[in-house]
C-alpha cells in the first residue's frame, strides 16, 4: 500500500522541461516582425545558417548582446558571408512598446520577431535570458548558448562561421 | 482501520501536493522582477545619502550594502 502511494505521489511531480536539444529540427518559428507589417518565417530561411536570439528589454545582458550581435553581423557581411546567414531576434516583452523603445536606443539591422505571449519561448523551452540558438541550413539546431557575456561573442562567431562552412555537427 | 489509513494517506498526499503549488517563474516572465520598484533601493541618490549618514554615524564604510536581486539574468 505504502509503495503504491509513493509511486502515485512521485507521478504527481512535474518532469522538468528541457530546452530544445542539439541535433533536433528547430520547431516551426514564425511571428510578426516588430516595427514592420509582415511575418517572418524560419522556413523561408532554409539554406541559410540562422542565429536565433531570444531577448527582452528588461534583460540586462541583452543591452550588450544586441548591439554586439549587430556588429558581428556587419563584420561577417563585410567578410564575405552576406547570403549565408541571418540573425533573427525574438523579443519576449509583454508590452511590444517597451521593445520598440529599446530598439530606438539600441537599433539593430536584423529582423526582430515580436512574441509577447511567449509562444516561441515555450516552443523552444528557453532556460534563461538571453538564449541563442544556431540553426544550420537544413533547419537543425546545432548549438545553444545560454546567457551572454561580451567575452563569449568570439565563441558565438566561431560557431556561426563553422556552421556556415559546414564544419559544425550537432 | 484500513479505510482510515487510506483517508489519512490521501489527505497527506493532498497536503504534500499543495506544497508544490507555487510554480516557479519562467525566464521570460521575470520582467516585473526587473522593474526599478522591485529593487531594494529604487532611488540611488537617496540611498547614497542614507548610506553616507549611516557610515558617518557607525564608522563602517562599505558595511551596509546588499547585492543581487532582480530578473535573475546571467
Amino acid at each position: 500500500m505504502i509503495r503504491s502511494w509513493l509511486g502515485g505521489a512521485l507521478l504527481l511531480f512535474p518532469i522538468a522541461a528541457q530546452a530544445v536539444e542539439i541535433g533536433q529540427v528547430a520547431p516551426e518559428t514564425q511571428g510578426p516582425r516588430l516595427l514592420y507589417d509582415h511575418t517572418i518565417d524560419l522556413k523561408e530561411l532554409r539554406g541559410k545558417t540562422v542565429l536565433l536570439d531570444f531577448w527582452a528589454s528588461w534583460c540586462g545582458p541583452c543591452k550588450q548582446s544586441l548591439p554586439m550581435l549587430d556588429e558581428m553581423r556587419s563584420d561577417l557581411v563585410a567578410a564575405g558571408y552576406p547570403d549565408m546567414f541571418e540573425i533573427i531576434a525574438v523579443n519576449l516583452d509583454e508590452d511590444p512598446e517597451a521593445a520598440k523603445k529599446f530598439l530606438q536606443r539600441y537599433p539593430v539591422s536584423y529582423p526582430v520577431i515580436s512574441d509577447p505571449a511567449a509562444e516561441l519561448a515555450v516552443l523552444y523551452k528557453i532556460p534563461t535570458m538571453p538564449t541563442t540558438f544556431i540553426i544550420d541550413p537544413e533547419g537543425v539546431v546545432v548549438w545553444r548558448h545560454e546567457g551572454f557575456r561580451p567575452a563569449e561573442l568570439s565563441d558565438i562567431r566561431r560557431r556561426l562561421v563553422q556552421t556556415m562552412n559546414g564544419e559544425a555537427t550537432p | 482501520m484500513k479505510q482510515i489509513t487510506r483517508l489519512v494517506l490521501s489527505a497527506l498526499t493532498i497536503c504534500l501536493c499543495s506544497a508544490c503549488s507555487t510554480t516557479p517563474l519562467k525566464p521570460w516572465e521575470r520582467g516585473h522582477l526587473a522593474e526599478p520598484t522591485m529593487s531594494w533601493e529604487p532611488d540611488p541618490l537617496a540611498s547614497q545619502l542614507d548610506s553616507h549618514v549611516y557610515f558617518s554615524k557607525e564608522a563602517s564604510t562599505g558595511g551596509a550594502s546588499v547585492g543581487g536581486g532582480g530578473c535573475g539574468c546571467n
